[in-house]
């Protein structure tokens, strides 16, 4: 994993803010899969997904001198990529608050344009009944890999939480799919 | 798996009397896993965005540069052909028990029996009087229709959904007519010869898009520029929020088109979306807004009449055909929404439909969505009646010259598949077990509560046993279990097809086919058979054991009574794209190589894979441009392709031409709408993220024959021998004969 101790973090958003090209350029490598892996897997859209990481860069650039220290850069940025998705999202149902395509499973508008739905029809039934918080955790440290620490960083709660809730969203899936299969093939299930 | 056991400690770790449920977590998160969507991010986009951000740095980039290498699929070409027998099976696809006849008869909630004939599709046993008549069934009261509803919910993971038949008497709605406008003195330009319309799936109906045209003027909605350079937005460190930045915004443009040289913005109507055109009157589909423009005076556009959709009512589609704007919308069903589901607001008045007048489906269900279809008269506004079902989500709407097609998935009834398990494994589950699950398919209960009562026999049965042979038991069961799902992936996912005739919005029928559809071109009527392209394989039960998706073609009749049948195509691949000519069909598979396939339909009864061709890539988009030439968009290695297949000898496709687009996206991956065929130039366009594209297929090859940089090209036309490329930022006009550039026009927003 590509984490790099805060020390050195500091040293090269100093020299971003100090207008560094190549210093915005190592953030940049460090995150923009990262970033655009984040958005794609909320998105499930790979333009959309490839224009909101623009603009999650352009404005990271933009406001990078305004950048406090007394946050993580990790934190900041997934952020403003959350921001993104959130506005994105708006655009498309002014009513309600969406987090992300996941609150949109059910629409039968959207699925035309999603990418991949085959593994998007698969997943949504079950990542829709989770809170966002739930569903971020759970795709963040299966699909992405990320480990709790970084997890932490990013959604700004402990690691321990975070755990807590992984460990939470699992077990209350495993009661909500509960499979018929599982049941014949396994064992009592305590609803 | 490494990984797994890393996960299951963590979360032991927060609960370790989840240890007990290991098998059950592991699959859970396997399952998750699995379904992991692949991300292929465009290097070329990262390289590209890096460029553009560190030129904000400074004013120009130098010596900074990534060389970019392309991943090389290494994949064969083969060419196999093989003609598969037809399969006939009809009564399987119904739920209900089949008669000799083909006949089957459902029960309703009520305990009422209609009947499903081959020859009319349903009636009711007590208003028939021994005549076949077409219809579902209404709700009888608010309550029934809650309750309906409430057991809906609890059968979300299985279940039948259905259609019904309607006429919303309540959505007639005339309003007064106004006046046609003279016309106005803009109007007196020459009128072309030759004009593009959409490229659209049926020849004759309009799809709505963001670009149409009439011969003299464009009517274009640009979309807003996502971009950021100046000035930007502020972001608020100590609230984290993003101030809203200034975005450009959209606006629907109304262009003097022609002749070319008079190329100029007319006026702006201040609203956004798809569009439809219908004489003098340009239909604007906003959020949740529709307008109708007259546009007769292009220069002074005036609003005539709002349709105003209800907050809980989406658009899914729209269709113009003959003077009748076609709308498809849904609503959410819900026991706890009011029991009238309001659906447009025109001019004030409320358009609702009272769910005693929602059509249900006859059986247990996982229905979830309403579906509406109204209709607009362009001209006034006027709503014409509709009608109104039940169904599920996941639709795709396909419309022909006679009839809409609604179709949606959902999963299949597991409580049978359990039986049919068990009873095919009576060596290990006794007959007692199986008989009692038998007995409880009879029941009239909903399948929340069977499902509850599958559990308790099944638990009870394994207490009975001793821990030795539950274990034995379950490994066995574990197995076979695999090995019977594989062989019943057709009854995990399937799909219903409502049909409805759209000259009295009758349903006429209703259809199963197993899997799942891709997009409309999944779906095609030609000579009252419905032709349909699904995979299978893919939904619930793919979660203990992975079974491999593969696809079928179905021919209905126009009852919707399965006709004929391929199965099997393209193992562990799924649909890319499919297009229906005539009595053929064109099939692209993919998983890493693309199959593409010929499909003799001649016989509906007898459908034949023809021939098959495996080339590197996929196609996404597969257009006819002769009788003998298909032309296929896809990517192959994160690239634009375009592939021309020819197909004139069916059982043994070729790959004509292909050209390889230093691209990485073309919209048309996105839309059929922005592709362009000039068949008399022989010519097509495509846009692309770096301009836009016209191809020549002249001679079967492929061949640039112009390219259009810094342009966001979106849309293309042609009006004569002019072709326009236009983009959100700028009109350009190309002289088809010499492809030199002989006007363009900047679009203000």
């Amino acid at each position: 994993m590509d984490i790099i101790d805060s020390d050195r973090e500091r040293k090269i958003i100093s020299e971003c803010k100090a207008g560094q090209s190549e210093a915005f350029s190592q953030m940049y490598d460090l995150y923009v899969k990262k970033i655009y892996k984040f958005i794609f897997y909320k998105t499930f859209h790979t333009q959309t997904a490839e224009d909101l990481t623009s603009e999650v860069f352009y404005k990271a650039l933009k406001n990078i001198d305004k950048f406090d220290f007394k946050y993580k850069f990790s934190t900041w940025i997934y952020k403003i990529a959350q921001n993104a998705i959130t506005d994105y999202f708006r655009t498309y149902k002014k009513t309600i608050n969406i987090d992300d395509v996941w609150d949109l499973a059910d629409d039968a508008d959207l699925e035309k344009q999603v990418d991949d739905k085959i593994n998007f029809n698969k997943i949504k039934k079950h990542l829709n009944q989770l809170t966002a918080i739930q569903r971020d955790i759970i795709i963040m440290r299966l699909w992405q890999d990320l480990s709790f620490d970084e997890i932490s960083e990013i959604t700004g709660k402990s690691a321990e939480n975070c755990r807590v809730i992984f460990s939470r969203s699992i077990s209350s899936l495993r009661l909500k799919i509960l499979l018929i299969v599982l049941l014949l093939l396994n064992i009592s299930i305590n609803i | 798996m490494k990984n797994i056991d890393n996960i299951l400690q963590e979360i032991y770790k927060i609960d370790s009397s989840l240890k007990s449920k290991e098998a059950e977590l592991k699959k859970i998160i396997n399952f998750i896993l699995e379904s992991k969507p692949d991300v292929e991010i465009n290097q070329e986009f990262i390289n590209d965005l890096k460029n553009k951000l560190i030129g904000q740095f400074k004013p120009k980039p130098l010596g900074w540069f990534n060389a970019f290498n392309y991943k090389l699929a290494g994949s064969l070409i083969a060419i196999i052909v093989i003609a598969a027998a037809a399969n006939l099976l009809i009564s399987q696809f119904y739920q209900g028990n089949p008669l000799p006849e083909g006949k089957i008869i459902v029960k309703n909630q009520d305990g009422s029996v209609i009947i499903k004939t081959d020859d009319g599709g349903i009636m009711t046993k007590e208003s028939a009087g021994g005549k076949i008549i077409a219809g579902f069934v209404k709700f009888s009261s608010e309550a029934e229709y809650k309750k309906y509803l409430e057991n809906s919910e609890q059968n979300y993971y299985y279940g039948v959904g259905g259609g019904g038949e309607m006429a919303i008497d309540a959505m007639d709605m005339e309003r007064t007519k106004t006046m046609a406008l003279p016309d106005s003195a803009q109007n007196i330009a020459p009128a072309a010869d030759r004009v593009s319309q959409t490229n659209v799936q049926v020849q004759g109906i309009d799809e709505p898009d963001i670009l149409k045209t009439d011969g003299k003027e464009i009517y274009f909605s640009s979309s807003e520029n996502r971009y950021y350079i100046e000035p930007m937005p502020m972001i608020d460190v100590e609230t984290k929020s993003i101030m809203p930045p200034d975005y450009n915004q959209p606006k629907t443009h109304l262009i003097k088109a022609y002749p070319a040289q008079d190329l100029s913005q007319d006026s702006i109507i201040d609203k956004t979306g798809n569009l439809l055109l219908s004489d003098n009157i340009l239909i604007v589909f906003e959020q949740r807004n529709i307008y109708g423009y007259d546009v007769s005076d292009p220069k002074k556009p005036s609003k005539k009449w709002t349709v105003e959709l209800d907050e809980k009512n989406t658009l899914v589609q729209a269709r113009l055909y003959g003077d009748k704007i076609y709308l498809i919308t849904s609503t959410q069903a819900s026991r706890y929404n009011p029991c009238v589901v309001p659906l447009f607001k025109a001019e004030g008045q409320q358009i609702a439909v009272a769910c005693q007048d929602i059509y249900h489906p006859t059986m247990a269900l996982a229905t979830n969505i309403n579906y509406h279809i109204a209709t607009i008269d362009p001209g006034s506004g006027a709503m014409k009646k509709g009608v109104s079902f039940l169904g599920s989500y996941d639709s795709t709407i396909y419309m022909s010259k006679e009839n809409i097609y609604v179709a949606y998935s959902y999963q299949g009834d597991y409580i049978k598949l359990m039986y049919e398990l068990c009873k095919e494994n009576s060596d290990l589950i006794p007959a007692t077990v199986t008989d009692k699950i038998a007995k409880l398919l009879t029941y009239d209960i909903s399948a929340s509560s069977k499902q509850r009562e599958y559990e308790v026999i099944f638990q009870d049965y394994l207490n009975s046993l001793s821990n030795d042979e539950q274990l034995k038991v379950q490994n066995e069961m574990q197995n076979r279990s695999a090995d019977f799902f594989k062989e019943r992936k057709r009854d995990l996912l399937k799909t219903d097809i409502v049909k409805i005739n759209i000259k009295d919005f009758v349903i006429n029928a209703m259809g199963t086919v197993p899997g799942q559809l891709l997009n409309q071109f999944s779906m095609d009527e030609y000579d009252g058979y419905l032709r349909l392209a699904t995979t299978v394989g893919n939904g619930w039960f793919g979660f203990g054991s992975s079974i491999d998706q593969e696809n079928d073609i179905y021919v209905l009749d126009k009852n919707l009574s399965l006709a004929g049948s391929i199965k099997g195509l393209g193992l562990d691949e799924k649909i890319y794209s499919a297009r229906f000519i005539e009595d053929k069909g064109y099939l692209v598979t993919f998983r890493q190589t693309d199959p593409f396939y010929v499909l003799d339909l001649s016989n509906p009864a007898k459908p034949q894979m023809k021939g098959e061709l495996k080339i590197p890539g996929y196609s996404a988009y597969l257009h006819p441009i002769s009788k003998d030439r298909i032309l296929g968009i896809g990517k192959e290695d994160s690239k634009v392709k375009v592939s021309l297949f020819d197909v004139a000898d069916v059982s043994n496709p070729k790959e004509a031409a292909k050209y390889i687009l230093d691209e990485y996206w073309s919209d048309i991956l996105n839309t059929h709408h922005a592709f362009l065929l000039d068949s008399q130039h022989q010519v097509f366009f495509m846009p692309g993220s770096r301009g836009g594209y016209v191809f020549s297929y002249q001679g079967d090859k492929l061949s640039l024959k112009k390219a259009v940089s810094d342009i966001s090209a979106k849309r293309a036309l042609f009006i004569n021998d002019y072709l326009y490329i236009v983009g959100d930022d700028k009109i350009v006009v190309l002289d088809e004969n010499t492809w030199e550039q002989v006007n363009k026009l900047e679009i203000e927003n």
